[in-house]
């Protein structure tokens, strides 16, 4: 009798956040995927229209193309973040860890840009990087330089982008790389030690292994971000996505298909919508192959 | 029985405590305000109030203003507008004392805002609209979204013209304002002053100019290359300089917008682009805001830009010694490429139907249209409403007015085609080189009647 009631107990604390988590997320996507098949401009009648939608966004000589060619540039750029961004998130905590002069104060530096919000960022991005009457061009004419168009420029503009997106997002990841690096029991590091193992090995054979568990949540979630980024590139090059669409992603292109603007303005919700449905699916099917490759590196108490 | 009690006041606390948390994390980039008073603004409301327009209207007004009360949401589109609009509620306010009056400003996300409150049932009383020159206003008619006003509100003192851009049908749906929303190459005096250059007359002359002006080590024009409206706003004056007579053409369609003149035209724009006038880096130049920016800080000499920045430029730096010219065709001819601006429709399912038809009465009048003239510093469209600024004169100080380019391609778009989104989407692809201004046309042809 006892065991019955404490279980109710709990489902009571359950029943706030589930009830929340249904309304606000899971009913709205039902809904979107719902809204994929018709072809409404968000005012008036919703017209069924079966799978054209989505064949469209596949063959449509227009849009075709630039979907995969965004979508192309969310891959680019979820690569750019395993390879680049996430092991020098390592680095930084492996060099706080370890306790450089200064450390306190860097980690300090390095976390700040992570608290301020990613549109102020992106527009003071665009007021460093205007080639007219930004800083950068600026400070480049009095040292006699040659100034660039930077996003004007398809060479540079993706570069700039990584670049920015390390100074703001570098702080989140590193933490977490370095509480885990905080984790690890003292036993092992002193055992290490009178083992006569040096730095390298012990970096190579003892922290990047037991790193990992963190590793695959930071990956999961880094992946998930960069297939759905929009604020930034939004506010950098706006929804037409750059010079040579270098910073056109899969959520600009669902912005400019399904928005209009306002001096014109044709919605389609029901493009829209296929074009979110089809990122689900392929969220999820990316995240569960991540699951279960990476689970292999999970914690294994 | 008292653990189930407990944890459940303990959940409804919770709940109270997310909720609370959840609330009011709506707002993004609108600017909200109550009419506000601007102390200048006033004064030029009253002085104009007791000069002429002496309306019907303002008399039976005056007479049941204690009347009408309620409370008025307003929206606008773009905060360019912000004190043409405190103006217009201020004297509004004055007439009506018991309405209370909210405006908001959406910015870019405007249309879709609208739209999305629309559908909803919760729309504002009264919002800005395109008029008939944007697919979504015939849409919102359809929906029953827009009040119908032609026998509610007197129209006789605004101009003939101007009332067709709300007109579907035969029948009214918003209240146009005075101001032509035209174009012109505005300047800056001061370095045409130092350097000796002068308002061009012909074509041929303002080419000269800008080499001048890139000789001396400035960006002649100023422009954002990855804003389809940036570059509409620059194209189709020059349009009307390199051809006139085919811009005057366009105006009942008898030429096409895809001829000659028009591709030779952007031509024209991307054989500047290359020797540089434009700026060297001027693909780098994200949107609107950072072309005026490079006007007013005095890096570029010209901008041509639409009529409604006057006032905006005039924020940005005080001391810029601001002037506007038409550019002109070789034989000197300069035209304004004008459409009169779009107001205010009321929500045909408003809760405050009297407060919203006295606003938009008051909005015909020719008190209302001169203070929202005098606030964009507008040119005017109307014979009883003067321009707004010594700029706005030079503006309209031209031969003749032009159709817009852009406002051929939504009127005469085979049916159930939209030529406007297709030049929106793909102008900027011109500009970056991704797409030949052949290829452009060309695509537009396709679906223009």
């Amino acid at each position: 009798m006892k065991k019955k009631r404490k279980k109710k107990n709990y489902v009571y604390f359950i029943l706030p956040g589930f009830l929340m988590y249904t309304v606000f997320i899971i009913i709205p996507i039902i809904y979107v995927i719902y809204l994929s098949v018709f072809d409404w401009s968000g005012l008036g009648a919703k017209v069924f229209v079966g799978l054209d939608n989505f064949v469209t966004l596949f063959t449509d000589n227009k849009i075709g193309p630039e979907f995969w060619h965004a979508l192309l540039n969310n891959l680019k750029y979820m690569l750019c973040i395993w390879l680049i961004v996430t092991p020098l998130q390592f680095i930084m905590a492996y060099l706080f860890y370890i306790k450089i002069p200064a450390f306190k104060y860097i980690k300090f530096m390095v976390f700040m840009p992570y608290v301020i919000s990613s549109t102020i960022v992106s527009f003071f991005a665009t007021m460093i990087f205007n080639p007219n009457i930004g800083i950068l061009n600026d400070v480049l004419k009095k040292l006699g330089l040659s100034q660039g168009s930077w996003f004007g420029d398809s060479h540079w503009a993706f570069a700039i982008f990584i670049i920015i997106v390390i100074w703001q997002s570098s702080g989140s990841g590193m933490m977490i790389f370095y509480s885990n690096l905080l984790d690890i029991p003292k036993e092992i590091m002193e055992a290490s030690s009178i083992d006569g193992c040096n730095e390298m090995q012990r970096f190579k054979y003892i922290l990047l292994p037991l790193s990992l568990p963190s590793c695959v949540s930071i990956i999961i979630m880094s992946t998930i971000w960069a297939l759905s980024v929009f604020d930034l590139p939004y506010i950098l090059v706006g929804s037409t996505g750059g010079v040579h669409s270098v910073l056109d992603f899969v959520n600009l292109v669902f912005y400019r298909y399904t928005f209009g603007s306002v001096l014109n303005g044709q919605t389609n919700y029901g493009f829209g919508a296929a074009i979110s449905t089809l990122m689900l699916v392929v969220i999820v099917i990316v995240t569960s192959v991540q699951n279960k490759i990476l689970s292999k590196f999970e914690y294994e108490n | 029985m008292k653990r189930r009690v407990i944890s459940i006041i303990l959940c409804g606390l919770m709940v109270t405590g997310l909720l609370s948390g959840c609330g009011d994390s709506a707002s993004s980039t609108t600017t909200s305000t109550t009419g506000s008073s601007g102390a200048d603004t006033t004064a030029d409301v009253a002085d104009s109030a007791t000069s002429d327009s002496a309306s019907a209207e303002s008399t039976t007004a005056e007479a049941s203003t204690s009347d009408v009360s309620g409370s008025l949401t307003i929206w606008e589109h773009d905060t360019a507008f912000e004190s043409s609009l405190e103006a217009v509620v201020e004297g509004f306010k004055a007439k009506y004392p018991n309405v209370d009056v909210e405006y908001e400003f959406k910015s870019d996300d405007y249309q879709n805002a609208l739209t999305i409150a629309i559908q909803s049932g919760d729309a504002p009383d009264v919002f800005w609209t395109n008029g008939t020159a944007t697919a979504y206003f015939g849409e919102f008619q359809k929906a029953d979204a827009l009040m119908d006003l032609t026998d509610i509100v007197d129209t006789s003192e605004l101009p003939e013209d101007g009332l067709s851009i709300g007109t579907i049908d035969g029948k009214l749906y918003s209240v146009p304002w005075s101001c032509v929303d035209t174009r012109a190459c505005y300047y800056n005096k001061d370095l045409f002053e130092d350097n000796g250059w002068d308002v061009p007359k012909t074509f041929d002359e303002f080419e000269k100019l800008l080499q001048k002006e890139k000789d001396a080590g400035y960006i002649p024009i100023s422009l954002s290359p990855n804003n389809a409206w940036c570059l509409l706003f620059a194209f189709e004056p020059i349009l009307s300089a390199y051809d006139s007579d085919y811009t005057e053409g366009l105006a009942d369609y008898s030429v096409k917008a895809t001829d000659d003149p028009a591709r030779g035209a952007m031509n024209k724009m991307l054989e500047w682009a290359d020797k540089g006038y434009f700026g060297d880096n001027y693909l780098g130049v994200a949107d609107g805001n950072a072309q005026v920016l490079t006007f007013t800080s005095g890096e570029a000499v010209m901008d041509i830009d639409g009529s409604w920045d006057t006032n905006t430029f005039l924020e940005n730096n005080p001391n810029l010694n601001l002037g506007a010219f038409q550019i002109p065709d070789n034989n000197g001819k300069t035209g304004m490429v004008g459409t009169l601006a779009n107001g205010f429709s009321i929500y045909k399912g408003t809760k405050n139907a009297d407060a919203a038809t006295a606003f938009l009465q008051y909005c015909a009048t020719t008190e209302a249209q001169q203070a929202w003239v005098d606030g964009q510093g507008a040119v005017s469209g109307n014979k009883n409403v003067k321009s707004g600024s010594a700029v706005a004169e030079e503006i309209a100080n031209c031969d003749t007015m032009y159709t817009s380019w852009q406002a051929v391609l939504t009127k005469h778009a085979k049916d159930g085609e939209n030529a406007s989104t297709l030049f929106e989407n793909d102008i900027t692809k011109v500009f970056t080189g991704d797409m030949t201004t052949d290829e452009f046309f060309d695509e537009i042809a396709n679906v223009m009647q």
